[in-house]
Parts: C-alpha cells; sequence; structure tokens
C-alpha cells in the first residue's frame, strides 16, 4: 500500500513537534544564551567562555571532572568485569550478584548521605562518628578528614562513592556478555592449549570488547554529568567542585546565566562524541546480530 | 600419534549416568567412529578423552599415560567442534596459529605449518578474513586447519559434519577420510549419522544409553549385528523386524512362521545358528534387511519356500531402485526392490526373501541369536 507522503509526516509531527519544543530549542537557546550578559541580555560575545576555561574555579571542575573520568570508569569497568568473572564461577551467584547490584537502588543523594555519615570526621581525642574514622582511631591512627584533604583525599573519596553505586551495574552488563561466550569457544581454547589466564585475555575479553566499550562509554558519560554526590557530601568545596556542580552554582546560586550557559555548553559538547560513539556501536551491534 | 585406551570407564553427572563401563582399545593411526542416537553418551566419552568432562570411574590412557587428571591443554589432542567454535576476532590464519603460538613455536615454523594445513585444505585464498566472512563449508575446513597445525596425538570430532549441508556433507566425508589416510594419525570421531560411521570408520563403536552396544569393523557390525539395537541402527533403511515363531517339521527342517508367511530356513544358516533348537515352537524376532527382500517377478529363480504374497501399501521410487512398504498382517516392512519392478501403491505382489541373509534375535535378551 502506498502512503501519502503527507500523511506519513503526520505521524511523526507530534514527536517532531515535542522533541523540538523540550530538546532542540532549549539546546539552542542555551547556546544563544552562553554569548549573554549575567542577565541573557546583554552581547558579551566569548566572555563566559574565557572565564569558562581560565578561572580558578572552572580549572579546578575541568581537572577533578578528569580525575573522576579516569578513575572512576578504569575501577567500574575494571571492577565490574572482575566480578563479572568471579561471580560466574561461585555456587550462590545470584544473591552475591544482588547484593553487589544493590547500591543503584539507592539514590545518589541518599548515597551521598549515607557516605559522609561513614567519612565523618571529628579531631584527634573527639569521638569518631565516622565509621572510617572510627575504625582507623579503633587500629590506633589519626583521625582523616576524609572529605577535607585535598586534593586526593577527598576527591577519591567522592569518586568512591560514584563506584559503589555504579559498578553492580557495570558487573550486570558485563556478566551478561561474559555468559554470551559460547562454551565451546572457551572449550576450543582449552584444547588448543590455553590456560585459564590465557583463556581470558586471548579468547574471553576480545569476545565482549564491544560490550566493555559501551560500558566505558556510558561510564564516561555517566562521569562527565556527575553532580548529585559532589552537591550533597562537599559542594564542590575543599578543591571538589566539578563541571555540573559549578553550572548549577552559577546558575542557581551567582545567577549568572550566561556563565552558567557556557558551562552547559561545554558539557553538551564533550558529551556528544561519546555519545555518538555509542549510537554508532549500538547500531553495528543491531547489524552483527 | 598414540593409541588410546579406555579402562572401565564410567560417567556419572549427578544420578544420571552418562556413560556405563565403556571399554574401547584404539590402537595407533585407527579411524573409531563413535555412533548412536543422541543422548547415548558418545559426545561425552569424547569429551572425557579431551579432558573436558571428568572422569567418574576408570581410566583413560593416552598413548602409555594416564590422563585421567590431566588438564586438555596438556594432552596433546585437538579438537574440532559441531559448531566449529572458531575464534571470531581473529582471522582464519591467527585462529590456525592460536594454539602454536601459545606453545610458542618459532613464527616461521608457525607460518610452515600454517601454510601447508591451509594448502592441504584448499583455504590459502581465506587466510586473512574473519569467520564471519565464510560460509559453513570454510568454517568447517578452517576448524579442521586449527586442529592440523598442531600435530597432535589424536584427533577428536564431535560431530564435526552435522551443520554442513547434505552434499557438502558428502563432500566432506570423503576428504576426511582422505586427510586420515595422509596424516596417519588416530581420529575418534563422534556421530550419529550411521552412513559416515559406515563410510568413514575403520571401526565403529555402537553406543545407546551410555552403553557400548558393539565394536568392529563396518562390514562387520552390519552383517554380525550383536543385538536388534545394533541391527537396525546400522544400516538404511533400517532391518525389518517381525515377531515370528520357530517350527521344526518331521524332516528336521527350521521355518519361521509368521500369520503372513511361513518360510524355511536355510540348512547353511541353520548349522550357523547352534542355538536354533532351543527356540522350536517359541517366539523370535526375524529380522530382513530391505535390500535382502526381493520382488519375485525379477528374480525368478527365488525358492519357493522362501517366497510368499503380501500386500503393498505405498511405493516409493527412487530411480535407482524402489522402496516398496509391504503389509503383513499387523506389521508393515520396506523392500527395496530392483528398479525394474513393476509394483504399484495397494497390488499384491509375490515376495522373496533371501533366507540366507536373515537375523534372529531373542525376544527377552534381544541379543542375537548364536
Amino acid at each position: 500500500m502506498r502512503v501519502s507522503r503527507s500523511w506519513t509526516w503526520s505521524f511523526v509531527a507530534p514527536a517532531l513537534f515535542f522533541l523540538g519544543l523540550y530538546l532542540v530549542y532549549p539546546t539552542l537557546a542555551t547556546i544563544h544564551t552562553s554569548f549573554l550578559d549575567r542577565h541573557g541580555e546583554g552581547w558579551v560575545g566569548l566572555t563566559n567562555y574565557v572565564y569558562a576555561f581560565t578561572s580558578p574555579a572552572m580549572r579546578t571542575a575541568f581537572r577533578n571532572n578528569l580525575l573522576w573520568m579516569v578513575v572512576f570508569t578504569t575501577v567500574t569497568v575494571g571492577l565490574g568485569l572482575l566480578l563479572a568473572v568471579l561471580t560466574d564461577r561461585v555456587r550462590y551467584e545470584g544473591v552475591a550478584k544482588s547484593i553487589i547490584f544493590l547500591p543503584m537502588a539507592v539514590s545518589f543523594v541518599g548515597a551521598g548521605v549515607i557516605w559522609k555519615f561513614v567519612y565523618a570526621y571529628n579531631p584527634p581525642g573527639a569521638n569518631q562518628i565516622g565509621l572510617l574514622n572510627q575504625i582507623v582511631v579503633a587500629l590506633g591512627g589519626e583521625p582523616v578528614g576524609w572529605l577535607l584533604e585535598q586534593p586526593w583525599v577527598n576527591n577519591l573519596a567522592l569518586i568512591m562513592v560514584g563506584i559503589w553505586i555504579w559498578t553492580g551495574f557495570a558487573m550486570v552488563i558485563l556478566s551478561a556478555a561474559y555468559k554470551g561466550i559460547p562454551k565451546e569457544l572457551k572449550e576450543a581454547a582449552r584444547v588448543d592449549g590455553a590456560s585459564e589466564w590465557q583463556l581470558f585475555w586471548h579468547v574471553s575479553l576480545p569476545y565482549i570488547q564491544s560490550t566493555i566499550a559501551v560500558v566505558a562509554t556510558t561510564m564516561i558519560i555517566n562521569v562527565l554529568k556527575i553532580f548529585d554526590i559532589v552537591y550533597v557530601m562537599t559542594n564542590g568545596n575543599f578543591g571538589t567542585e566539578v563541571l555540573a556542580n559549578r553550572m548549577y552554582k552559577e546558575m542557581f546560586q551567582f545567577r549568572n546565566f550566561g556563565r552558567a550557559g557556557a558551562v552547559a555548553v561545554i558539557l553538551f559538547l564533550a558529551i556528544l562524541p561519546l555519545m555518538l560513539l555509542n549510537i554508532h556501536r549500538f547500531r553495528r551491534q543491531e547489524v552483527e546480530r | 600419534m598414540a593409541k588410546v585406551v579406555l579402562e572401565n570407564v564410567t560417567k556419572r553427572f549427578g544420578d544420571v549416568v552418562a556413560v556405563k563401563d565403556a571399554n574401547i582399545d584404539i590402537p595407533d593411526r585407527e579411524f573409531v567412529v563413535l555412533v548412536g542416537p543422541s543422548g547415548c553418551g558418545k559426545s561425552t566419552t569424547l569429551r572425557m578423552v579431551a579432558g573436558l568432562e571428568e572422569v567418574t570411574e576408570g581410566n583413560i590412557y593416552i598413548g602409555d599415560t594416564l590422563v585421567n587428571d590431566i588438564p586438555p591443554k596438556d594432552r596433546d589432542i585437538a579438537m574440532v567442534f559441531q559448531n566449529y567454535a572458531l575464534y571470531p576476532h581473529m582471522d582464519v590464519y591467527n585462529n590456525m596459529a592460536f594454539g602454536l603460538k601459545l606453545r610458542k613455536f618459532p613464527k616461521d615454523e608457525i607460518d610452515r605449518r600454517v601454510k601447508e594445513a591451509a594448502r592441504i585444505l584448499g583455504i590459502e585464498n581465506l587466510l586473512h578474513r574473519k569467520p564471519k566472512e565464510l560460509s559453513g563449508g570454510q568454517r568447517q575446513r578452517v576448524a579442521v586447519g586449527r586442529a592440523i597445525v598442531r600435530e597432535p596425538k589424536v584427533f577428536l570430532m564431535d560431530e564435526p559434519l552435522s551443520n554442513l549441508d547434505a552434499k557438502l556433507r558428502v563432500q566432506m566425508r570423503a576428504e576426511l577420510s582422505k586427510l586420515h589416510n595422509r596424516l596417519q594419525t588416530t581420529i575418534i570421531y563422534v556421530t550419529h549419522d550411521q552412513v559416515e560411521a559406515m563410510t568413514m570408520g575403520d571401526r565403529i563403536v555402537v553406543m545407546k544409553d551410555g552403553v557400548i552396544q558393539q565394536i568392529g569393523a563396518p562390514l562387520e557390525i552390519y552383517h554380525k549385528p550383536k543385538n536388534i539395537f545394533v541391527a537396525g541402527f546400522i544400516g538404511s533403511p533400517a532391518m525389518n523386524f517381525v515377531e515370528v515363531v520357530i517350527r521344526k517339521d518331521e524332516q528336521g527342517r527350521y521355518w519361521v512362521e509368521h500369520e503372513a508367511f511361513k518360510l524355511r530356513i536355510p540348512d547353511e544358516k541353520v548349522r550357523e545358528l547352534q542355538d536354533l533348537p532351543k527356540y522350536v515352537d517359541k517366539k523370535a524376532v526375524f529380522g530382513i534387511r530391505p535390500e535382502n527382500i526381493e520382488d519375485a517377478a525379477i528374480v525368478p529363480d527365488g525358492r519357493e519356500d522362501a517366497t510368499f504374497v503380501a500386500n503393498v501399501d505405498v511405493v516409493e521410487p527412487m530411480g535407482a531402485e524402489i522402496f516398496a512398504y509391504l503389509n503383513l498382517g499387523d506389521q508393515s516392512v520396506v523392500a527395496r526392490f530392483d528398479p525394474a519392478s513393476t509394483v504399484q501403491d495397494g497390488q499384491q505382489v509375490r515376495v522373496y526373501f533371501q533366507m540366507e541373509k536373515m537375523y534372529l534375535f531373542d525376544p527377552e535378551t534381544e541379543e542375537a541369536v548364536a
């Protein structure tokens, strides 16, 4: 049956309209705003971008986002893969995986609150209500200001919370891929003379590499947008600022529309290529299936 | 190159016995085929030789080494899987070279062996393709090539041809036989296809429900099946079985009696079947292969006491032969007639049984009458 062109468009139109209204228009408006002053009125050219790339606060945010990207992604994917392989061999696989996946069910804000208690710090001599410091003190150490000591301790402490939440997710996806490796393929490698380690390295890992790549890019996208954990636990103080939190502050605390817009555009541009990469990969996988 | 010996090998999965007390003695360079219906334990047996399944009881020797506790990688065997199990991320060359690389062979030696195997199998032009770019038959060759380059003591093949289409299967069957002649290596081959077993094996091991039914050369198994199962499994179309009563007349002649026929057992067959007198006036299972039933109109010199009239149910002309389904009372038997036969559906036909090629089995034990 031939369908007329206008008829086709009438089906697509509602979706296009809402996408345009809620996605395309805000994007274009934000880009426009990023070239305006703090009230979103006068044209200021690249001033906001100059600020975004040169101000100390923003440079800290860039550095921290990079740190998050490297540490968070490496650990969630690496640990997720390790857990996927290990849980595959334990008897109570379902239980073990559920427990590891559980933090995913906690909201970021909730997780932030929980871990704020874990990291709580009182000066030496005072009672430590923080779990971690209580352990440190009990072992005869000095309490550590987990969220105060910059730049490494506090940033890594925050990243830990993200890892705690997301590792389960990475594990579940990677585990599904790992289980998809045909049994005969592993057996063929064993007969061919591969040790368990060589089998993993030369057969299993290449077999699931596209899944690993998808999980890794998903994690990077997550991390570029990281906001809640930082907002709740430190609000970007003590050198823990990140881009999304900076954007929020510019917008809602400093009421600087132009700068907030510029940070938003930078975030958008940083995520865009990864998003495209993921879509491209996803399409290719669909084709291969 | 090595012999393989299975000594009282049993494999249990929980309460299920997959293989029961298997004893197989495979001399060096023999091509032995494990055959049986699915679930008969043939693959499990092969996988135990490979080391992919642990032996529950008994011993397996490759060469003179007891391999029960030796992992697959140290057994010096190569295996071809039913679905080929090629490494999807490696090209053909690396698929074949993988085992050698793991064993740290020098590069030029690897190169020599891979190219040699590729030449033998006619896949030299595919060396840089990925498995997904190959057809089923080509993948099959690569899988075999991957085994050849290793120059192992024993080749294990688990239904390697069953994923190929019929024509290619016949072709590869011949090629694998040729390959065996050329390589002179012990091959253990698993199949459910009795034609593959008959045509390729030096010896056949027929299995059923985890128990070895018979071991022997193809024609020996074909001509002297030990029991009803083996008789029915080997040969296509399968042997016909009819329940009969053995009779002996005053002249000392033996007959098989059925509601549809009464046929004389030839004297030389009587001499051969020493236990026959025990079955007089008792039930026995009479077996005759389709190719040993003739249209009497075409074989006019058939003996009268081996000829009777039967109703033809359906006729299947195959060109080179004709399959006729005959009604014998409540039973149906298949006959393979010469294409010159003119029988039609629903007709009556005089059929002649080559009684010197008959088989007789005990209805209780299902063993062949000795």
